[in-house]
């Protein structure tokens, strides 16, 4: 970790500690600070984050390198049907940016990431204080490592197209009068495809001579490790609720001779609204 | 109904939990050992990126009699924990020195390790005073690197100086057609390092009318020296919807020649009517890619190598049709004996086609 990368982290601590009493003062007329939709319901959660990324590749050799990261994030939860099995549905959208130093300092990568993935979600517990939701997922992710010092191998890519297990669990309390909530999630890969270059294979090859079939390999649990988890805790504030927590996001992979792995762990900070859906139907 | 999810759950959840963090261990785990940021991590580093991926090994074997674990006994015994960086520089650029690749290099934040034997072992064949008085003052320029001008005899003559700036199509329209008068052309590249592939490429393609099989490459698919992936074709196309160029051209090389620029000497001496004079060129047969040592250095080695058109190596360069050196007495007298020879040939041939 580097010096600036720490008081970075240090203005940023201040800052929100700062800001912290103002938001955390939970309006006590609300009944709960987390249900699970219901029909005809959408709950929306946006947030951003600040953290710290690292990454390992070697494909040509060795790269290790960690830095700051910066991250949006958005959660959308349905309720399609509450009596049918899966009738909970989940999308989670984000798109991270991380700006990377090796140890010596003397070379710098931009990480550049997209991820989507969509669950559906089986009501496994529903008590008057906790939700668990279970259920399996699809994701679609997409991203890139910019290396700025590299020769013909400036940018590696990366391509997920897997289906996983997605759980949701709240837990519902109350300090004095004030409803909180306690969220953690998760999302990981179980099997999906991916994009790793055979050995040293140019990713150029792969345009010029149309060999993507090398590249593309089956990924599981076991050889491409995928989890992104997430835990937060949710109160009111006035009439809308406020979410923060931390989240960490891994993807690595052993494919085609090399490894590759990312790692970002951030804290988030965003708001949770709402929505019914107008059923315009006559 | 409840109760019996909450133990389903409570079973299941530790269980993929468990999973997931073997699973990510395991991935976390060095797949190869890392090493450490001292003389002799750095070393054994280096040597270990060019044994795995450098691409040349077996022909730099065959023709300089390189044999790399031998390159490691060898100059392991003069890395010790209290050498300088600048020590440790010095001994790892002479043990890349051994391939005698332009395209490795060791850079660091002081300097650039490079083989620079093309300059130094053969003759230069390359006068700029003298190109720069053929050219005048009242050449055209066709993009950073691209000078032409019609000479005296009608012959038009273009110096490309690189090939890291791609003109655009129209720019070369542009010159084509104001050397259509001409009965020939003359593309000097000597002294021509490389640069972009693609603009390579692109001039090529102005001097065929059909699709052309210039050579193959391929890449490295496994740490061993032979581990190479299948050939792949790489064919010219013409460029059919820009100006062609179907008089005579001579390309003149000489070592200089380099890179992309010896990827562009090889895909013309397969087009009609084109005729290379010179020297050989200096080879870099081979896609360089970098890789990075733990004291932050980078290294840049050829990992893709490319083929002519007869599966031949191209790394040791590309001869030409006439072999010609530079006449002392000519270059005193301020005369280019490659671009003399070169309106020679191409009026011989307009008298006798």
């Amino acid at each position: 970790m580097t010096a600036s990368c720490h008081s970075f982290k240090k203005i940023l601590a201040v800052v929100i500690m700062a800001f912290l009493p103002a938001f955390v003062m939970p309006a006590a007329g609300q009944s709960s600070a987390w249900e699970l939709p219901g029909l005809r319901e959408s709950i929306k959660a946006v947030s951003v984050g600040v953290g710290n990324i690292s990454t390992r590749e070697t494909y040509m050799s060795e790269l290790s390198y960690s830095g700051i990261s910066a991250s949006f994030n958005e959660d959308i939860w349905k309720c399609h049907s509450p009596q049918s099995m899966f009738g909970y549905g989940r999308s989670h959208t984000s798109v991270l940016l991380g700006y990377m130093y090796n140890r010596p300092r003397s070379g710098r990568l931009l990480y550049l990431d997209f991820e989507y993935f969509y669950s559906r979600g089986w009501k496994a517990v529903h008590t008057k204080a906790s939700d668990l939701l279970l259920g399996p997922a699809a994701m679609f992710k997409l991203g890139g490592l910019y290396n700025m010092s590299g020769s013909n191998n400036l940018a590696t890519g990366e391509g997920y197209l897997s289906l996983g297990l997605c759980a949701d669990y709240t837990y519902r309390f109350r300090i004095k009068e004030h409803p909180f909530a306690l969220q953690a999630g998760m999302y990981s890969l179980l099997a999906g495809a991916t994009i790793a270059p055979e050995y040293d294979q140019p990713y150029w090859y792969m345009y010029k001579y149309g060999q993507y079939g090398r590249a593309i390999h089956f990924a599981w649990t076991g050889n491409c490790p995928a989890v992104n988890g997430q835990v937060a805790l949710v109160c009111p504030v006035g009439k809308g609720r406020l979410r923060m927590g931390c989240s960490l996001d891994y993807l690595g992979n052993r494919l085609g001779g090399h490894v590759t792995r990312v790692a970002n762990t951030a804290f988030t900070i965003g708001y949770v609204r709402t929505f019914e859906l107008k059923d315009w139907r006559l | 109904m409840n109760r019996r999810r909450l133990y389903l759950t409570l079973v299941l959840c530790p269980v993929i939990l468990l999973g997931l963090t073997v699973s990510c261990y395991s991935n976390g785990r060095d797949m190869d050992a890392e090493y450490a940021n001292t003389p002799m991590g750095n070393f054994t580093s280096l040597w270990t990126i060019m044994d795995r991926n450098y691409c040349f090994f077996d022909y730099k074997k065959q023709e300089l009699g390189v044999d790399w674990d031998e390159v490691f006994d060898r100059y392991s015994k003069y890395i010790s924990d209290g050498m300088g960086n600048r020590a440790l520089f010095e001994v790892l650029c002479q043990m890349l020195a051994e391939l005698r690749d332009g395209h490795v290099n060791l850079v660091s934040s002081y300097d650039v390790g490079r083989s620079w034997h093309i300059k130094k072992d053969y003759a230069t064949n390359f006068s700029e005073d003298i190109r720069r008085d053929y050219l005048g003052t009242d050449y055209v320029i066709a993009g950073s690197g691209y000078y032409y001008k019609i000479l005296p005899d009608n012959i038009g003559y273009l110096a490309v100086e690189s090939f890291e700036y791609r003109p655009s199509a129209s720019r070369l329209n542009t010159m084509f057609l104001q050397m259509m008068i001409c009965n020939g052309l003359i593309i000097d590249v000597r002294n021509n390092g490389g640069g972009n592939s693609w603009a390579a490429d692109d001039l090529a393609s102005r001097f065929t009318e059909k699709r052309v099989l210039t050579g193959y490459s391929c890449y490295k698919k496994g740490p061993g020296h032979n581990d190479f992936s299948k050939l792949e074709e790489n064919w010219l196309e013409p460029d059919m919807y820009n100006i062609r160029w179907i008089k005579p051209v001579v390309v003149l090389t000489n070592r200089g020649c380099y890179s992309t620029t010896n990827e562009f000497v090889n895909i013309m001496r397969y087009l009609p009517n084109v005729t290379l004079l010179g020297d050989t060129t200096g080879g870099g047969g081979g896609l360089p890619f970098s890789g990075e040592l733990p004291n932050g250095w980078t290294v840049r080695f050829s990992s893709a190598p490319s083929y002519d058109a007869s599966m031949q190596q191209i790394e040791g360069g590309v001869a030409p049709d006439v072999r010609l050196d530079m006449d002392e007495a000519d270059i005193k007298a301020g005369v280019d004996t490659y671009i003399e020879r070169a309106r020679k040939l191409i009026n011989d041939r307009i008298v006798n086609p």
